[in-house]
């Protein structure tokens, strides 16, 4: 109902509108029926009022206009008045507004038949693209607009059969976002196989009112939908970084290329690195970027996510191809397989000091070692994950790795008495040839229910491993003063080890009601493990490796059946989460010498209670107390009952009767952050408690040689605090970071069948700024911390606290123009009191300057310093039992690199690396 | 044109004329539960580090709020789910609690940033709405739906309910001729659509501003105190958008 009202009064800029609302019979007025002004030209609400008791509305407040009155009441139709107001018509008085009564529609239902091309597939429509021509070049639009019952208005809108297209997919995905004409413009006609169209459920609430949305489906033929894009870099020195005060020596180079292809849902990449400097790994953003999943390793501030070998001198070389597809109607099953290739050299020269602290008397012994390795390695890994149905997957994921290890080492040491005095001295030379063969593998079948939250989980998985070494120790021994004739050893050693293990767990969740949750868990292992070692001495007579050697000559078996079960009952309510578990073991472990034929059998149960709580308050506090028990075995090699003379000075002996140690795990954890602000605050402390833990046993000749056999102790410790918090000032522009990380170990150990405890004390306060400026195109950060270390043993009052100094300073700054320059040192100061070689300073300055070029900035030319003084070493002090040891190792120190990257992609715009931070 | 609410189940509506002669007289009190869909991949477009975590999967979150309403004001909270989430995906979407003084024309906002609570207190804004004769239900409630251009790239839809008489709805929308039972971005990156509507007995206290005892900022001063705190994580035009919800 409709009726055009004209006032006849004046004098105001504003429009009024009054009225009284009554119902269908005209008599009784309606309170709250509602009265809204939409301004015809469009559609904008203007004002709206509702009823008072008595029917009365009034709508004003806003300019002269053409609007609709709608009068609303849910009792009947709607009534609606068109007002044209103007200068001599803008207060106007409508007396009585009768409601029409309710009235229905019904809504008219059309359908269309089609011929070929054109066809139903269940509720789905489908055009067959090539059934239509369209001219060379030709973009979906094109084609859509020759497909019967389908119309393109002049901005891209599609409408079929009169309904308006929601939403352009293609091959079911967005893959180009909201915008349907990206996709009907952009792409070529030619790469079409079939248009579909159907409806879905609105799941996004597109706009849209009704529960349904008409799409448009883009079937791409397979070359479609195609790309790549890659890095390739080089860098070198061109032999100018002088060694030793010498040019032209060595190059220093790195090398790189990161290359990926895409077609469709299958992706290829390939990957190479060579250098012979520190950096030998891609970082965690480039094995995103390129789906390099098992190349990813940790990282530093300096080069984010690459890894730097800093044990020795290091030539690395690795290639690989990953490859990745979809299979199957919905996409449901995925494969990925890769092969990898890695050829490591690491050449480390050390010196070593040691202190032997017994408890009657003293030894120091000074080494110097050399080891070279080269490692080949061959690597394939699978995977295949399948989406059996919507309830159930499945995963198969086996990896086979066969390495080729070359090793060398060499050991020159010198033994002395505690007042200085040398006593012997020996050269030990071992080289053996390695051959590996190792596989890995898992299946696992999860499902899920009807009920939510109950699962089910099978799961096998298979470790095995076969190496075979062949190998070679020479070693002389010349005693100082001493009536005892030379000791020279020329043997060959074979060492054949082969282990298999099987696992199978079956783990069933079950919802007791919405907070409650059980889970059972059954685990089963078996596996067997052998080792064989066979021992030569050198015949001078026949000049061949012909004595077997019986006491270093071993034949050895172990065999574990370990059944687990468990039940865990988490509890969850608002906020909080707790866990209980209590498993219980058996296992089993059969020792066989198959040399003398003795068999150690061991047969034992453990119950593994743990518990886990967690309080989140809110997203950004928490706090999580928990509390495990776990049991590990022993390795083969801590079994087998046979001398290792690998180093004649140091032996070490297995331990057949050695059992599995048990231990209980505490942690604790706080964390907050507030966003307003930006601080934040963490601390935390675990402790973990050892029984039958796996100790050593050591006893000294009288020059302090030693035998090491490992045996079950009581009363190990370990246990970490850690705090740490950040304060930023002024926007952020400046942000603090104080923390606080301490130490202590308790070892138990037998000298000389004398119990002793080693007890390491460290504590390490740090305190880390950073500022930013300029839009945060600059940075500069400092980064300080000092630790205080101590160790104590129960037999020796002796001890020997040591510090570590540590001041970092550095900046990056992006420049205009694509220039970026950067430069970090760190003063590095280990004091110790006395002397040593532990004690010591050094600072090393790294600096860069670089520049992007090409209209895209995908090319970057940069000038590396590293450790431009020279000063780099890497000195440790690694305080184990009884022994104090103080290491050098000869690293990279100073090298320079020019660095040539290209970034590249088959759109020829800007590539980008992976940022963790944008 | 239909443009009346109206009770979908007409035998219940049969019912209900028998046992009441105001069976249809409008709504003023009651409880609106909302779920919110939030699709990922579009809220979080361009940002590259959040977008490695979305996929098919989990592009859509799905989380609920309470609505409770009288004629003098409302009340807007997030409501926990029964079973904690799990994961990190819940920090991708904000859960902000919002009270509407309908006497006064005045709003109270309770930001959750992050965990930290921010308050600010303003008059409530006025937007320009566009009515349109598009119709969603809602539960048995008819919404009309309205349009808001909230800057050159965003139009935001609302459904109002003419038969529910506050001039309220979720977050910090109101200003049309009913309760809003339906938003969304006209893009479908955020909806929110009622999904049980109760007509119970709200009393003020349930409606009424909490005690707050942090500080409470007007909107322009919070904004201002979050661009130069948050300014680095935060672009301008999305601390923007998120103000302009309110």
């Amino acid at each position: 109902m409709m009726g055009v009202f004209l006032g006849t009064f004046a004098f105001s800029q504003q429009m009024s509108v009054k009225g009284t609302v009554y119902d269908t019979t005209g008599t009784k007025p309606l309170k709250n029926a509602l009265a809204m002004a939409v301004r015809v030209s469009d559609s904008v609400l203007l004002d709206f009022q509702r009823t008072d008791a008595n029917g009365q509305f009034e709508i004003s407040g806003f300019d002269i206009d053409t609007f609709a009155l709608v009068i609303k009441h849910p009792n009947s139709d709607d009534k609606t008045y068109y007002i044209f107001g103007a200068e001599d018509n803008f207060d106007i008085t409508i007396p009585s507004v009768v409601m029409p009564p309710k009235s229905q529609e019904i809504e008219e239902v059309v359908i269309y038949a089609y011929k070929d091309p054109i066809y139903y597939k269940g509720d789905t429509l489908v055009y067959t693209a090539d059934s239509f021509a369209v001219g060379e070049g030709a973009v979906v639009e094109d084609l859509l607009k020759k497909l019967p019952g389908v119309t393109v208005d002049k901005d891209g809108k599609i409408t079929t059969q009169g309904e308006e297209i929601a939403k352009v997919l293609v091959d079911g995905d967005e893959f180009f976002g909201d915008d349907p004409t990206v996709a009907t413009k952009n792409l070529g006609a030619d790469g079409v196989e079939t248009v579909e169209i159907y409806e879905k459920e609105n799941e996004e609430g597109i706009g849209g009112d009704e529960e349904k949305i008409k799409v448009l489906d883009l079937k791409l033929k397979e070359d479609a939908k195609k790309g790549y894009f890659g890095r390739i870099s080089g860098a070198s020195d061109f032999t100018l970084t002088p060694i030793n005060g010498e040019v032209g020596t060595n190059p220093f180079y790195e090398g790189e290329l990161l290359f990926n292809k895409f077609s469709g849902s299958q992706k290829i990449s390939v990957f190479a690195l060579g250098s012979n400097t520190p950096r030998s790994n891609f970082g965690f953003g480039d094995a995103r970027k390129f789906g390099l999943e098992n190349e990813s390793t940790g990282g530093n501030r300096w080069n984010p996510g690459a890894q730097n070998n800093t044990s020795g001198i290091p030539q690395t070389f690795k290639a690989g191809v990953y490859y990745t597809d979809k299979f199957g109607k919905k996409k449901q099953h995925q494969l990925t397989a890769n092969y990898s290739f890695y050829r490591d050299e690491l050449d480390a020269r050390s010196a070593q000091n040691s202190f032997y602290i017994l408890p009657d008397t003293s030894y120091i012994t000074d080494d110097s070692t050399r080891d070279y390795t080269l490692n080949y390695s061959h690597r394939f890994n699978l995977n295949f994950e399948s989406q059996l149905d919507s309830l159930t997957t499945l995963q198969i994921k086996p990896s086979v790795s066969v390495d080729t290890r070359t090793k060398s080492s060499s050991n020159i040491s010198d033994f002395f008495t505690s007042t200085g005095i040398k006593t012997i001295d020996t050269d030990v030379f071992n080289d053996s040839e390695s051959e590996g063969l190792s596989i890995r593998g898992f299946a696992r079948l999860t499902r899920k229910f009807m009920k939510p939250r109950r699962e089910l989980e099978v799961k096998y998985d298979l470790v095995a491993d076969d190496n075979a070494t062949d190998g070679y120790l020479e070693s002389y021994t010349r005693y100082i003063g001493s009536p005892f004739a030379n000791d020279t050893i020329n043997q060959r050693k074979q060492n054949n080890n082969a282990s298999t293990s099987h696992y199978g767990t079956f783990t069933y969740i079950e919802p007791l009601g919405a907070k409650l949750r059980l889970q059972g868990e059954y685990f089963f292992e078996y596996g067997t493990s052998n080792q064989d070692i066979i021992t030569r001495d050198f015949n001078a007579a026949t000049q061949s490796y012909s004595d077997t050697n019986d006491i270093l000559t071993n034949l050895f078996d172990n065999v574990r059946t370990q059944h687990r079960g468990g039940l865990k009952l988490i509890f969850e309510p608002k906020k909080h989460r707790v866990a209980g578990e209590v498993r219980v073991r058996n296992i089993v472990l059969d020792n066989t010498n198959r040399e003398s034929g003795d068999v150690i059998n061991q047969n034992l149960t453990n119950i593994l209670p743990s518990f886990e709580y967690r309080w989140r308050p809110s997203m950004s506090k928490q706090f999580r107390f928990n509390y495990r028990t776990s049991s590990q075995q022993p390795a083969v090699t801590d079994l087998q009952p046979i001398p290792d003379n690998t180093n004649p000075n140091r032996i070490k002996e297995g331990n057949p009767e050695l059992r599995p140690n048990y231990m209980h795990s505490f942690n604790v954890m706080f964390n907050r952050w507030q966003a307003l602000t930006g601080q934040y605050v963490w601390a935390g402390a675990n402790v973990i408690l050892t029984q039958d833990a796996f100790g050593d046993s050591t006893t000294y000749d009288a020059f302090g040689r030693q035998t090491t056999r490992t045996v079950n102790v009581d009363g190990n410790i370990i246990a970490n605090i850690y705090s740490g918090a950040g304060f930023p000032i002024l926007g952020r522009k400046i942000e603090f970071r104080p923390g606080v990380n301490g130490s202590f170990f308790r070892g138990v150990s037998y000298i000389d069948a004398l119990e002793n405890r080693t007890d390491n004390l460290s504590i390490t306060p740090s305190l880390a700024v950073t500022f930013r400026f300029f839009n945060d195109s600059l940075e500069i950060y400092s980064e300080n911390s000092y630790s205080y270390s101590n160790t104590t043993t129960s037999f020796n009052a002796t001890t020997t606290p040591f510090t570590t100094l540590r001041n970092e300073l550095g900046f990056k700054w992006r420049l205009k123009g694509g220039w970026a320059i950067s430069s970090d040192g760190t003063f590095t100061k280990n004091a110790v009191p006395g002397d040593g070689f532990f004690d010591t300073q050094f600072f090393v300055l790294n600096a860069e300057l670089s520049k992007n070029f090409l209209k895209t900035q995908n090319l970057n030319v940069a000038l590396q310093g590293n450790d431009i003084f020279n000063q780099n070493v890497n000195a440790r002090r690694e305080v184990t039992g009884t022994i104090i040891t103080d290491y050098r190792t000869t690293i990279i120190s100073r090298y320079f690199l020019l660095k040539v990257t290209l970034r590249f992609n088959n759109r020829r715009t800007k590539e980008d690396d992976f940022d963790m931070f944008h | 044109m239909i443009l009346t609410c109206s009770i979908k189940n007409s035998l219940v509506a049969l019912v209900a004329i028998i046992i009441s002669a105001n069976a249809f007289a409008q709504v003023t009190e009651g409880r609106v539960v909302f779920e919110r869909r939030t699709n990922l991949k579009k809220t979080l477009k361009g940002n590259k580090r959040a977008e490695q975590f979305i996929n098919e999967k989990n592009k859509i979150r799905k989380e609920n709020f309470e609505l409770l309403f009288n004629e003098s004001g409302s009340s807007f909270k997030y409501i926990e789910p029964e079973i904690p989430e799990e994961g990190f995906m819940k920090y991708f979407t904000q859960q902000n609690s919002v009270y509407q003084d309908l006497e006064n024309d005045e709003i109270l906002v309770q930001m959750n940033l992050w965990g930290t609570p921010a308050f600010m207190k303003d008059t409530a804004s006025t937007r320009e709405w566009k009515i349109t004769d598009r119709t969603r239900e809602f539960g048995g409630y008819v919404g009309i739906r309205a349009i808001w251009e909230m800057n050159d790239s965003t139009r935001i839809y609302a459904w109002f309910c003419p038969d529910i008489v506050p001039v309220s709805g979720p977050e910090g929308f109101h200003g049309l001729p009913g309760l809003i039972l339906g938003l969304a971005t006209e893009d479908g990156s955020v909806v929110y659509f009622a999904k049980e509507i109760e007509l119970i007995e709200v009393p003020d206290e349930k409606v009424a501003y909490p005690k707050v005892k942090e500080d409470v900022y007007s909107k322009a001063d919070l904004k201002a105190l979050l661009l130069e705190k948050m300014g680095q994580w935060i672009k301008p035009e999305d601390l923007e958008g998120m103000f302009a919800w309110y």
